[in-house]
């Protein structure tokens, strides 16, 4: 085995000028017009990660690179964080910021119209403004504080703290990234903890980014594995590496906070041991496995990537199963949410405004994969 | 040996047809009942988002603003169950709507308005708003139910307990709700005591009333029937109105019993309808005024004004006008499957006949107004009291 290395260990592979330039020169002319990138890239990440001719992946030269942007027309399949091409302006979107709701607004100067914030953002005393919390079209200035790993950057980098060269599972290949070694889960780090006692998510990747989305048939077992974690922590807090915890470093009211009061996070437990009822929906807690609940993915309970649960911490087993588990899996931001985009408003993995309760409907999809009676 | 084999051919044939018109008939159910299923249990439908909201934020701005403006009731949220409002929030938005309809045309919700200003009437509750006087002669505390959720304005200030209450239900009168542990509708229960009944309602007749869903009107443990056809939540005329449903004599009180208010889930004690009566159900909180022994007995003359006793078909109640009137509901001595636009001579006089359940323009939720109800005056066909009776005015 050692003497693959490159086979067992999960770096990016091939030629080095498939992504970097050394010196943005070659033959006398700057490769990259715009000016050289950091870390030599040749590109910026959605230059990158974008394809006129896939909305899935494309082959460089043997890597498989995964597109989060499609240019030209509407993508129709994608992976499974979804597509920014319904937020580009002069793509899905317009100046006027008509679509901004159907994705995080990572390009530069394409702020969001309607928010000033992360919605879910919960005052700490002013500060943290100009950074990820408030937007992520805009260069974040040093404010002279921690603002960690994101200073002078913007955009994707909100969130993502790339790693290409981590030794985690082989490119195009599944497998677990669980450590900062490996990058971890889709390299999402918490900021604020690198060079120091990083935190970062943990979860299974898919080799192929689940891409097929929207159109995965339920029970198949070619899907990330998501970790949830549903005891005591405070919002935005990895310590656990659940993904919702992520999300709510900048979404804080939308995270699952204990203890729980009534002015902020999902619960509403104002005296004895019995939560009461939700404030907000949920992320982070078990699927029940009683009431409408326990028909979730239907009389065989088949695992859908369209509404994707977690596995509840400790995992023991990654290994992706086909089947989802009421009383044991994790409804978390995911299962409702594309963190890039989506063809619908809020960034939501179907259209909320068809879901239409007591219609009749025995379609179990969308909310009613886990609300399972509210549409009859 | 022929003809019987052209006879079974026949027979055979015939009874192929047979099965076949069955089985296209049994086909054309199934389909029926594949499409409307859920006929007999009409549900809350409409868009979730006409009623929910997941994290009450969109734009960057609350989505739990449902209520009448400017009311105690109306904020910017969250409120339990994700919903957009709380229950007035959603019930009272004090529009000029006795039925509110929210959402767009395709995928609407239609909610029933216990605080509105519709000049048209009212549902059959009645209407919050003449506590608050924003409907009718003047705001006063005496013309309805002072449930909290009015605000502190329209607090009880005379009542600290509930009238008639059978035994001491402490500080009652100020903590009045909509549903929980001092609520009317669901399970009186601190957490969860109205959870699901919205997506599981039964309407039509109730006639189990083992669940809050299937209760009438949530009111855990009552039987009826609930108008929701034609002029739905409302007592219209004798064509449409619910359904009360009444028992011929009432239960005795018996300190010694709880289970006549009481029934046991397996985990607590809840508080049920007696009887499963609509009477019964405002018994539990004003037991004096129903119970056999507190009310004098089960026949004239009586104490306290009966309920649940059959309205005599003699003396000044033989003249009773047979046609329903909306204005009077009387109950029924089972649970009817629809609509009866007529008076029995087996029916019932409920706490409804006289009341109403939220509000009225009239002093102790009445129907009308008492203090113009003249004995001996001359009147004829003067409603109110003398709808039934008829030879004292």
């Amino acid at each position: 085995m050692s003497i693959f290395p490159a086979q067992i260990q999960a770096k990016v592979t091939g030629r080095c000028d498939n992504c970097h330039t050394m010196h943005n020169s070659q033959n006398g002319a700057d490769v990259n017009l715009a000016g050289p990138n950091p870390t030599l890239l040749l590109k910026g990440c959605v230059e990158c990660h974008s394809s006129e001719t896939s909305s899935t992946y494309y082959d460089l030269d043997g890597c498989k690179v995964p597109v989060v942007l499609k240019l030209g027309s509407e993508p129709v399949v994608y992976l499974a964080g979804g597509n920014f091409w319904w937020v580009k302006s002069g793509l899905g979107n317009n100046d006027s910021g008509t679509n901004d709701n159907k994705g995080h607004n990572v390009f530069l100067g394409e702020d969001d119209h309607l928010l000033t914030q992360a919605p879910g953002r919960i005052g700490n005393g002013g500060g943290c403004t100009n950074s990820c919390h408030y937007n992520l079209s805009q260069i974040y200035p040093d404010p002279g504080w921690d603002y960690g790993e994101t200073v002078g950057k913007y955009g994707c980098e909100g969130c993502h703290y790339p790693r290409h060269h981590s030794n985690d599972h082989l490119n195009g290949h599944s497998g677990l990234a669980d450590t900062a070694s490996k990058g971890w889960y889709r390299f999402l780090v918490d900021p604020h903890t690198i060079g120091g006692t990083e935190k970062g998510v943990k979860g299974y990747e898919d080799g192929l980014w689940e891409a097929g989305h929207p159109n995965h048939t339920p029970g198949t077992t070619a899907h990330n594995v998501y970790l949830g974690y549903d005891a005591s922590h405070s919002a935005g807090d990895l310590s656990k590496g659940n993904i919702s915890s992520f999300c709510g470093g900048c979404h804080e009211n939308f995270d699952r906070a204990y203890p729980a009061s009534t002015t902020r996070g999902q619960e509403y437990a104002t005296s004895g041991p019995v939560h009461q009822y939700w404030i907000r929906h949920p992320s982070d807690s078990h699927l029940p496995g009683s009431g409408e609940y326990a028909d979730a993915g239907g009389i065989d309970h088949l695992y859908d990537p369209l509404s994707p649960v977690a596995e509840m911490w400790p995992v023991s087993n990654w290994t992706p199963s086909g089947s989802v588990t009421p009383g044991s899996d994790c409804v978390m931001c995911l299962s409702c949410h594309r963190p890039h985009g989506s063809p619908y408003p809020d960034m939501l993995r179907w259209d909320y405004e068809v879901q239409y309760a007591g219609g009749g409907s025995t379609e179990d999809k969308g909310c009613f994969y886990c609300h399972t009676k509210k549409n009859r | 040996m022929y003809e019987y084999s052209v006879q079974k051919r026949v027979d055979t044939k015939k009874g192929m047809r047979k099965h076949t018109v069955i089985l296209l008939f049994a086909g054309i159910l199934l389909l029926i009942w594949y499409r409307f299923p859920d006929v007999a249990c009409a549900k809350v439908t409409g868009r979730c988002d006409n009623c929910h909201t997941m994290h009450n934020s969109q734009g960057g701005t609350a989505m739990a603003t449902y209520g009448a403006a400017g009311s105690a009731w109306t904020g910017a949220g969250p409120y339990e169950s994700l919903t957009r409002g709380t229950c007035l929030g959603c019930h009272g938005m004090g529009t000029n709507n006795k039925i509110e309809t929210i959402g767009e045309i395709t995928s609407s919700s239609e909610i029933p308005q216990v605080y509105h200003t519709d000049p048209s009437g009212d549902l059959a509750g009645g209407n919050f708003a003449y506590i608050t006087g924003v409907k009718g002669s003047g705001a006063s505390d005496a013309k309805g139910h002072n449930v909290k959720d009015l605000g502190s304005a329209f607090q009880e200030d005379t009542l600290n307990t509930a009238p008639g209450a059978a035994h001491a239900i402490t500080n009652f009168g100020l903590n009045l709700t909509c549903s929980g542990s001092r609520g009317c509708h669901g399970i009186r229960v601190s957490n969860g005591g109205l959870r699901g009944a919205h997506h599981s309602n039964t309407d039509g007749q109730c006639n189990s009333a083992d669940k809050h869903y299937n209760s009438y009107r949530f009111l855990f443990g009552t039987k009826g029937f609930e108008n929701m056809g034609t002029y739905k939540y409302q007592n219209y005329d004798a064509t449409y109105h619910n359904e009360y449903y009444g028992l011929t004599t009432p239960v005795d009180y018996d300190t010694t019993s709880c289970t006549k208010c009481h029934i046991w889930d397996g985990l607590n004690f809840l508080v049920a309808a007696v009887d499963k009566t609509t009477s019964g159900f405002c018994a539990t909180c004003h037991g004096n005024f129903h119970m056999r022994n507190q009310i004098g007995g089960a026949t004239s003359p009586f104490t306290r004004h009966p309920t649940d006793i059959i309205i005599k078909d003699e003396g000044e109640y033989a003249a009773i006008n047979r046609t329903y009137n909306a204005h009077a509901p009387v109950g029924r001595s089972y649970v009817p499957s629809s609509i009866i636009p007529d008076v029995s001579t087996s029916d019932v006089v409920t706490c409804l006949s006289c009341h109403v359940a939220h509000a009225s323009d009239y002093p102790d939720l009445l129907r009308w107004d008492y203090s113009s109800m003249i004995a001996g005056g001359g009147g004829s066909g003067s409603g109110g009291c003398f709808i039934c009776h008829t030879q004292k005015d």
